[in-house]
């Protein structure tokens, strides 16, 4: 029900007057759209005395509207609102994070080999400032905090993209249904970013989308079935169990389907290995139209997954499981897969095997190709998951997968880019994810400012948004950082107090992790170190920007079983290498000011600014970590 | 805790055969003038606490061996075997050894191949593999990602343990033997040597072309305030050798020294014609807060016309910055700086002058650079 643009200025019309019934039936092959067409109504408002009718329509005009609010489209809006774009981001549920929200509490992991910095990171670290105690309806809370705060940036949840105006090939406006206020939204905006994994926006909008595998000989993937069929990766609801302490009772609920468990166990991966969070393998699919299926899926995952548990607790097989009881089990299944649009570029198997390199990288990705089976629980003779293969090193990921082919103003991040379902298998992980919205928030912003599309941006400004990203503090293989508005790469001289690794002359070097034995950094022997850099002739300077140390071998993302976090003796905190303190100094006509102060920072990338300066050097103080004895930096940016 | 004891050690051996299974199984007697060393060490595998009773021998020219179990196994499923671990007389792995006839064994039962022993040397001897900060928990989740227990459920830590840092299917037996070879027994042994050792021993350890061995001799002399004459020059003499560890260490056992005996140390270090070196000192004299004596800057003006990177320079200047009253002969000697063709060096000389008590000649000196060099300032 794609609308045309003649309804749209119809129905817009009316919202000047807006007690007036509004005439939204101009096209008459439009069934259902008018819901906001309150005419009917009667009603009394009895404070004022005054018969109306309600005003459910509201036009909203922004810069860039992201739809969904899981970790992709978080990272989208948040990125293109401090770029400067006038941003909504879009949400139709209650909460914040998509999968990795409490309704789900999928684990905001990333690529083994390394850690994901920038926005993703940002959000990860906060959560230990707030939630040490590693709560889901906190972490909920906690992303509704970061996002509420940012500049430029507008949520409303609730609010679901249910259609698209077109003007051509370009999406007009999203047509959005407020599911908590009766409204009917009309939002304009130059450029749309699909982050909702399904993706409904878009696929009404007429982009090319995809589901299903793919046959082996499409993409010369091996892993991919011969022939190509419907399939997609299946859908779960996730536990939490609690140890009361004394024998706890379970009766099964009267849909609860039995458990073939001997079938089941007959893989290793479906086996009983803990009994704390909820099974993987209880998964159901659908081998046609997955979206069509949600509610009846719901049921059934439900029926399967207190099928299990009756088992566990009442087979007589899991005496560790008597004193357990479920203390929570989510409503609302999360998704794998559904649909994938399609970009000028389809990222592959081989893309992530190979490993090739992109002129267009924007991120990275490393999970290996974690493919589950096609029917899931509902097809116990094929192992629950393939786990084909994983890139040995982290794998590049392209910007040309993240917009449409044929809609010219869409870019997608997340789960629905474009890839292949074998490529899909690999990128899903939540930090991947992630990367990728950083990219397309950022690229919308850079599109808004020159007045093109992302395809054109792909082709001219490349670049422009690679060095972006990597000031940002994104990561993307094999792309040092060359910008050259950066001053402290012109400084005459770059010094610093005793070190115990790495140079100074490292910082501005433009890569901002050490890649194994080949080091980028400057850590300083204790604290109170200082950083120095010179230039002969005096330089105009407004912001100093620092990358400090997070270590990115090590994982930072809470976990709904906070037992876990603790048995693998994770830090369960701001990583101890961070910069905490620090000041910096600006030596004018021979003086040196303080032009800055950095206070209980927990950011990675450490952003100051202030009055220009015109100056011939300036001077950071590390005075205080989160707890680690030297002062660690990655990279030092000055500009004007 | 440490029992040292020296004895026969077939009676010792006998009188320890009912209580320790894992000594028992394995030993061959190599010499009668051992000494074995009763250590207690939890390894960080071991489950409980029942094992920590650990046997160590120390051969007559001082090296160290135990006799270990290859593998704590979670899912009793894998076959353990005794492996002898070798470490020199600081705590330094180096090699393991095998009773004829005993293979390791890897997943599924089959048995370590001469490319994978190999590989465990590579792993044992490198003391900061990833192994080292990650806890057994790790291990178990990560191998269950490799044989698939994922997606939500990952346990699997952000360190890469694929084919370059472990070995395929013995990833326990790594981690165990790993945790033997350079866990806490490495500090025991050190404590072991270090106590045995006097200062001539020590002196020796200087002498050696190790640089470990030369680290361990400085912690030790720094640990227990050995300043005397011989030591404090054997020391300092080994910053000279290539190592900015060694360096690092030498000035931070003369920082430890008494005030009188680190200035004059710093000093004569800073007598050099090498750059890098002085910086070193500045920075030591700048973070102790040295107290600037007339005698202190007679050493550093001596050295003032063989300033020449920007870097100690600006150091020096930031040390004298911790006066506040200068005479008149502190005063002239840093004119010569503003004659430098380094902007950087002469201007930074230039702000230090700009504001200290100065006569007409040296305002006149200072003027003619304001205007000279204004672009830059
Ligand atoms: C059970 C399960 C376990 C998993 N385990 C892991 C794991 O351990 N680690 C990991 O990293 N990844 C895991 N994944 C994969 C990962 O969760 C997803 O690939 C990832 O969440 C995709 O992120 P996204 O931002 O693209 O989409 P989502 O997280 O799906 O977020 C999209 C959001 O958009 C909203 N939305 C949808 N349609 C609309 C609309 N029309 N209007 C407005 N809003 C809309 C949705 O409500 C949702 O909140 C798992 C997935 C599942 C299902």
């Amino acid at each position: 029900m794609k609308r045309r643009d003649f309804f749209v200025k119809g129905a817009l019309g009316v919202v000047a007057t807006s007690l007036l019934p509004v005439v939204a039936s101009a096209a008459p092959s439009i069934i259902n759209t008018n819901m906001s067409d309150r005419s009917k109504d009667k009603w009394l408002q009895v404070g004022s005395g005054k018969r109306g009718i309600p005003n459910r329509e509201q036009i909203i005009d922004v810069d860039i509207l992201v739809i969904g609010a899981g970790m992709a489209g978080i990272s989208a809006a948040v990125s293109a609102a401090r770029h400067g774009a006038k941003t909504l981001l879009i949400q139709d549920r209650p909460v914040l994070g998509g999968n990795a929200s409490s309704e789900m509490r999928v684990t905001v992991n990333g690529a083994p080999q390394e850690r994901e910095t920038g926005i993703i990171e940002e959000i990860l670290i906060e959560n230990w400032v707030y939630n040490k105690q590693e709560s889901y309806p906190v972490w909920d809370h906690v992303l509704y905090n970061y996002i509420t705060r940012q500049p430029n940036l507008k949520l409303m949840l609730n609010t679901q993209a249910i259609d698209a105006v077109m003007d051509g090939d370009k999406i007009k406006s999203a047509i959005c249904w407020g599911l908590t206020n009766e409204t009917e939204y009309t939002i304009n905006a130059s450029q749309f970013i699909d982050c909702s994994g399904d993706g409904l926006l878009a696929a009404i909008a007429g982009a090319e989308y995809r589901t299903g595998r793919e046959g082996k000989d499409e993409f010369n993937e091996s892993y991919a079935p011969d022939q190509p069929d419907g399939w997609t990766m299946g859908e779960c609801i996730m536990m939490i169990t609690k140890d009361m302490g004394r024998p706890m009772p379970f009766k099964a609920p009267d849909y609860a389907l039995p458990f073939d468990y001997e079938t089941a166990f007959k893989d290793k991966h479906r086996r009983l290995k803990q009994l704390k969070e909820g099974f993987w393998w209880i998964e159901v699919c659908d081998d046609y139209d997955i979206i069509a299926k949600r509610e009846d899926t719901r049921h059934k995952l439900m029926a399967y997954f207190y099928g299990v548990w009756d088992y566990i607790k009442n087979s007589g097989n899991h005496p560790e499981a008597d004193n357990l009881a479920l203390d929570w089990i989510g409503s609302i299944p999360g998704r794998r897969e559904s649909r994938r649009f399609m970009s000028d570029y389809i990222l592959t198997q081989n893309d992530i095997l190979k490993n090739p390199h992109f002129e267009d990288a924007i991120g990275f990705g490393g999970w290996s190709l974690d493919e589950h089976n096609p029917g899931g629980i509902e097809n116990l003779s094929e192992p629950a998951s393939y786990f084909h293969q994983k890139s040995k090193e982290i794998y590049e990921v392209p910007y040309g997968i993240l917009y449409s082919k044929n809609i010219e103003n869409l870019s997608f991040a997340g789960r629905n880019a474009s890839l292949t379902h074998i490529a899909l298998s690999s990128t899903r992980i939540i930090s991947t994810c992630a990367l990728m919205g950083q990219a397309v928030g950022t690229g919308a912003a850079i599109c808004l400012q020159k007045g093109i599309n992302p395809r054109e941006l792909r082709k001219k400004h490349m670049d422009e948004l690679q060095e972006q990203l990597l000031r940002d503090d994104v990561f993307i293989p094999n792309r040092p950082a060359v910008d050259t508005n950066d001053l402290a790469k012109k400084a005459d001289e770059i010094m610093g107090s005793s070190t115990v690794s790495g140079n100074s002359k490292f910082l501005i070097d433009g890569v901002s992790r050490d890649r194994g034995e080949e080091i980028h950094h400057w850590e300083s022997n204790g604290l109170d170190a200082e950083l120095q850099l010179e230039w002969k002739k005096p330089v105009k300077i407004s912001r100093v920007e620092l990358k400090g140390d997070t270590n990115v071998l090590r994982k930072i993302m809470m976990h709904k079983n906070p037992q876990k976090n603790i048995q693998q003796k994770q830090i369960l905190d701001v990583p101890p290498e961070l910069i905490k303190t620090a000041t910096v100094e600006a030596r004018v006509r021979g003086q040196w000011v303080e032009v800055a102060k950095i206070e209980e920072n927990i950011t990675r990338l450490i952003k100051t600014s202030f009055d220009q300066v015109k100056t011939t050097a300036i001077r950071v103080k590390l005075k205080e970590t989160w707890g680690y004895k030297n002062a660690k930096l990655f990279e030092i940016r000055c500009y004007s | 805790m440490i029992f040292i004891k020296l004895r026969n050690i077939a009676l010792f051996l006998c009188l320890l055969l009912p209580f320790n299974k894992l000594v028992a199984a394995d030993i061959t007697l190599s010499s009668q003038s051992e000494k074995v060393h009763q250590v207690i060490y939890k390894h960080p595998a071991q489950k409980d606490s029942s094992q920590m009773n650990q046997t160590l021998f120390e051969t007559p020219d001082k090296a160290f061996y135990m006799d270990v179990v290859s593998v704590y196994c979670f899912a009793d499923v894998c076959k353990i075997d005794t492996v002898r671990i070798y470490w020199n007389d600081i705590g330094k792995y180096q090699k393991f050894e095998l009773k004829p006839g005993i293979n390791l064994e890897k997943a599924k039962g089959e048995v370590f191949t001469a490319p994978d022993y190999k590989k465990l040397q590579l792993i044992l001897k490198d003391e900061n593999s990833p192994f080292k900060n990650i806890s057994i928990d790790n291990i178990i989740s990560t191998q269950q990602t490799e044989y698939g227990d994922i997606d939500a459920f990952s346990g699997a830590t952000a360190i890469n343990l694929d084919e370059s840092v472990s070995i395929k299917g013995a990833v326990l037996t790594v981690y165990t033997l790993w945790h033997w070879a350079n866990g806490g027994l490495v500090s025991m042994i050190r404590k072991i040597t270090a106590d045995a050792a006097n200062s001539m021993d020590l002196i020796d350890y200087l002498a050696n072309k190790d640089v470990e061995h030369k680290l361990f001799a400085i912690e030790q002399l720094t640990k227990r305030k050995a300043y005397d004459a011989l030591l404090l020059e054997s020391v300092k003499s080994q910053y000279g050798v290539e190592s900015q560890k060694l360096k690092r260490s030498v000035i931070s056992y003369l920082e430890n020294a008494p005030e009188e005996v680190y200035i004059n140390a710093i000093m004569d270090l800073f007598d050099s014609d090498n750059s890098k070196q002085r910086i070193d000192c500045l920075q030591s004299l700048i973070v102790s807060d040295t107290h600037l004596t007339v005698d202190l800057y007679q050493k550093l003006y001596r050295q003032l016309c063989h300033q020449k990177t920007y870097h100690e320079v600006d150091l020096l200047f930031t040390l004298l910055e911790k006066n506040t009253t200068f005479s008149d002969e502190q005063i002239d000697p840093l004119f010569i700086f503003l004659t430098n063709s380094n902007i950087l060096i002469s201007r930074r000389a230039y702000w230090f002058l700009e504001n200290k008590n100065i006569n007409k000649r040296q305002e006149k000196i200072l003027k003619e650079f304001l205007k000279k060099n204004s672009e830059y300032l």
